[in-house]
């Protein structure tokens, strides 16, 4: 069946709510699906000049054309979609950077394209001197105990001093110094 | 004050997502102190350096704040990229990737086992890297790609590289692919990943290329009787080395690749460099003091347009040294310094590059590749002295600007020839047959590890995938240069040792010229002699014309100092521009210029030619010319030269080849 390809690539990421590996190799048989789709429909309607009216050749060339066009549309989706979901990652983990897990799984051009996306958003960020991806909603208390899950060592907060926050160690500090860590899972809250 | 700026630093770096630790932050507020930075400016400076592919969390610590300190000084400083341009990769060095047959992807290996003593995985690593990277290419060239539609599938027409392990019962010609090895005497055998089968090749049609005993074959036949009976055999075929970096889209299998800022600033730099040249010679006796003349010889023909890097393969000494005479290597390299401190230009500008040769002392007796650089203890005073000069392995990669090279200093021709199994056909050279093994297996000496010991863990090092721009193999057999279709260069600058010829590179323009540092002072013994040197010259000259005859001016530079000092009088209308150019073409032909520089001045004692150039610079009048040249008739070879001259200065358009032949004759 044509497209067969397209669809199953579709199918694979509505299966998952994350950002699945890149399927290369798909979208690579797919084009060339579509480019062996086309040299037949070239080719049927070149030769097929005078009898281009009759049904046999017209429902040929449009059950071509259409699977082109599926594809094409399929293969967009994809990519769309996948970028909207790279797009949400960055505002919702408010980092400029990928963890290696997800770099694996993105194609080079999706790197590419998450990278300039991070440089407008913090090129933004900077110019009104405002992080937005921090606290979509309105926090309810000033300070919060946090946890340390990974060893950073001595670190200089936003507001200027400086915590040492070693491995396993319980803080009580002011949320809008330490979202952006709480997010990017080197502390934890506790509750 | 110190708060404030923390607060300013912390918040700039946390809204594009970073923390910073305690001693960056010292760091940033010293520098600020001591040098009197503008802090906003400084944060923005940073921040528009930070490599963030290097970090691997958002937490920036010193390091990464002294790296980039270290990067916004580079560009500040104005030859930083020059330093960026060329780039020794050793082959300790060279990144490891693996090929995952799921992903169809290489991935990169960061942690590979770097002992030099392998494990027995290492071993059966090795074939099985070799072999999977020659499959993956072979399976995506058009040849064996599967069609697409589903229907075109039915009719069975389309060729695929049938594993060994399903011969079995599987009727038909059929393709595989396969490792030539020879499990028992007498009889070959073609292992892939799984199994191995028996191979009859006796019936074979082969064509192009060496095979030797671990090269990886492309054969068809059918198998009949646990026999495969091949009756095709060939090399797989080879990728075009675009092909192939589509294919891995940013992946960077050659390693030290810049990032994306850096390689459009190299990429112009190399188009704006005309004058930048590299230039190749191998086997460089140290030892020999003829050689040594050369060396010098052919330091003072660059001396005023020195080569941006000149890479000097072994073997150092003319015969090896063993039995703790390795120590005179110290003073060879100290003579050399010596050389080079001669020619100020060339020991300010001209980047060394060392590669070693089989038989140079690099630690072990035997020659187990890849070879270490020659030791320190021999080199230390030499680098001293010399501090544009690296020592590297061999092989080793070496990246201009955009440009990728591999260079291999090993007999190979020699060695490959003793090995082979199928007599290459005599339809081309031996070389040529050579390279399309080379490239074929994308691996540099693919001989078993008995003939030609690798260690296993640095297999990789050997690789040629994807193909470089430029192969050089340092190879004592007769110079040669191949290019290719797939888009690589390979070539042979030759023994100097032997007859002292070297390769010149412009990279800008990608040409080679090839050169001999022939003749430097020697007196000649006889008129006969020299007549016909000169006539080999004159075959020189006209094989460059061949080579760029639209240049006409600079042809006349490559006759004599006098003369062109006429061109340049005569021409006062030409455009700098055009000067510039004629320069930068004269330094590929400097070697050529001196020696006939020195040829006449040893006419220089006859005073009618003398005359005659004067005359030839006051008047330009071609009959008077001719009129003394009749006068010095006894002497052929002046006359020779001079018609030469005088028919390049009356027609501006190439000199007819079939002319100058009846000169010669």
């Amino acid at each position: 069946m044509f497209t067969k390809k397209a669809i199953d690539l579709i199918i694979e990421l509505r299966s998952t709510d994350s950002i699945p590996h890149y399927n290369d190799g798909s979208i690579k048989a797919t084009i060339d699906e579509i480019i062996a789709l086309y040299e037949d429909l070239i080719k049927t309607i070149t030769e097929h000049k005078e009898q281009k009216k009759e049904p046999y050749y017209l429902t040929h060339a449009i059950t071509f054309h259409n699977s082109i066009n599926r594809d094409k549309r399929c293969i967009l989706a994809y990519l769309n979609e996948r970028l909207n979901r790279i797009k949400e990652f960055r505002w919702s983990s408010g980092q400029s950077l990928l963890p290696d897990l997800l770099k694996e799984k993105l194609s080079q051009n999706e790197i590419q394209f998450f990278s300039d996306y991070d440089k407008i958003l913090t090129e933004y960020n900077s110019k009104v001197g405002l992080d937005l991806t921090v606290d979509p909603q309105p926090p309810k208390e000033l300070y919060i105990e946090v946890r340390v899950i990974k060893e950073l060592g001595e670190v200089v907060l936003n507001s200027g001093c400086t915590v040492n926050l070693n491995l396993n160690t319980t803080h009580f500090l002011k949320r809008s110094d330490i979202t952006t860590l709480v997010k990017n899972g080197s502390l934890e809250h506790i509750l | 004050m110190d708060i404030q700026w923390k607060k300013q630093i912390t918040k700039s770096f946390s809204l594009t997502g970073f923390s910073i630790k305690a001693d960056a932050m010292k760091c940033i507020i010293n520098r600020i102190k001591n040098e009197g930075y503008d802090i906003t400016q400084l944060i923005e400076n940073l921040l528009k350096n930070l490599d963030k592919s290097q970090l691997n969390n958002n937490i920036i610590d010193l390091q990464t704040i002294e790296g980039c300190f270290k990067l916004i000084d580079t560009i500040n400083s104005s030859d930083a990229i020059e330093k960026e341009a060329l780039k020794v990769i050793d082959a300790f060095n060279t990144p490891l990737f693996n090929f995952d047959s799921n992903s169809k992807q290489f991935i990169k290996c960061e942690n590979f086992d770097r002992s030099l003593h392998g494990s027995s995985n290492s071993k059966s690593d090795l074939y099985r890297k070799r072999y999977l990277k020659v499959l993956q290419r072979t399976e995506r060239n058009e040849y064996f790609a599967a069609p697409v539609l589903a229907s075109d599938k039915l009719k069975n027409e389309y060729q695929t590289i049938t594993p060994l392990s399903s011969l079995l019962g599987n009727t038909g010609r059929k393709h595989v692919l396969g490792t030539i090895s020879q499990i028992e005497e007498d009889q070959f055998y073609l292992e892939d990943l799984n199994t191995h089968v028996k191979i009859d090749i006796s019936k074979a049609k082969f064509e192009f290329g060496i095979v030797t005993i671990n090269s990886i074959i492309q054969a068809s036949g059918e198998f009949i009787d646990g026999i495969f009976i091949a009756d095709k055999i060939q090399l797989p075929p080879t990728e075009e080395r675009c092909e192939t970096l589509k294919f891995l889209q940013n992946i960077d299998l050659f390693g030290e690749k810049p990032q994306k800022k850096t390689m459009e600033q190299l990429i112009k730099y190399e188009k704006e460099k005309e004058d930048n040249s590299i230039l190749f010679l191998s086997d460089v006796w140290l030892d020999s003091e003829r050689v040594m003349e050369r060396l010098d010889y052919l330091f003072g023909g660059y001396k005023d347009c020195p080569p941006f890097a000149m890479i000097l393969m072994g073997n150092f000494t003319e015969h090896p040294l063993i039995n703790g005479t390795q120590y005179q290597l110290k003073k060879h390299f100290n003579d050399l310094a010596t050389i080079i401190q001669k020619y100020p230009n060339i020991h300010q500008f001209t980047q060394f590059i060392f590669v070693p040769g089989p038989t140079d002392p690099t630690g072990s007796l035997l020659n187990i590749l890849p070879k270490f650089p020659i030791s320190n203890v021999f080199i230390k005073e030499f680098q001293s002295v010399i501090q544009k000069s690296i020592f590297t392995t061999n092989p080793c990669r070496i990246r201009y600007c955009s440009q990728e090279i591999i260079v291999f200093r090993d007999d190979l021709t020699n060695k490959m020839r003793r090995h082979c199994i199928l007599e290459p056909s005599q339809s081309c050279d031996i070389s040529q047959h050579l390279i399309e093994l080379i490239c074929s297996n994308s691996h540099l000496c693919n001989l078993t590890l008995e003939d030609k010991p690798i260690y296993w863990n640095y297999d990789h090092a050997m690789s040629v995938y994807p193909l470089p721009d430029i192969l050089v193999i340092g190879d004592k057999s007769n110079q040669y240069e191949h290019s290719r279709a797939d888009g690589t260069y390979s070539m042979n600058p030759s023994s100097f040792s032997t007859d002292y010829s070297f390769a010149h590179y412009i990279p800008s323009s990608k040409q080679f010229y090839y050169n001999k540092a022939d003749r430097p002072s020697e007196e000649f013994e006889d008129e006969d002699e020299e007549e016909q040197e000169e006539q080999e010259e004159d075959e020189e000259k006209e094989e460059e014309e061949e080579a760029e005859n639209n240049d006409k001016i600079h042809q006349r530079d490559t006759q004599d100092e006098h003369h062109h000092d006429e061109t340049n009088e005569k021409n006062d209308e030409i455009m700098i521009d055009e000067n510039e150019k004629q320069k930068s073409k004269k330094r590929n032909k400097k070697v050529i210029i001196i020696t006939k520089e020195d040829e006449l001045n040893k006419l220089e004692d006859d005073e009618e030619i003398l005359n005659s150039l004067d005359a030839q610079k006051q008047n330009e009048n071609d009959n008077i010319l001719n009129e003394e040249l009749s006068d010095n008739n006894d002497n052929n070879i002046e006359f020779e030269v001079q018609e030469v001259e005088k028919e390049e200065d009356e027609d501006e358009e190439p000199i007819d080849n079939d002319k100058l032949d009846e000169f010669i004759e």
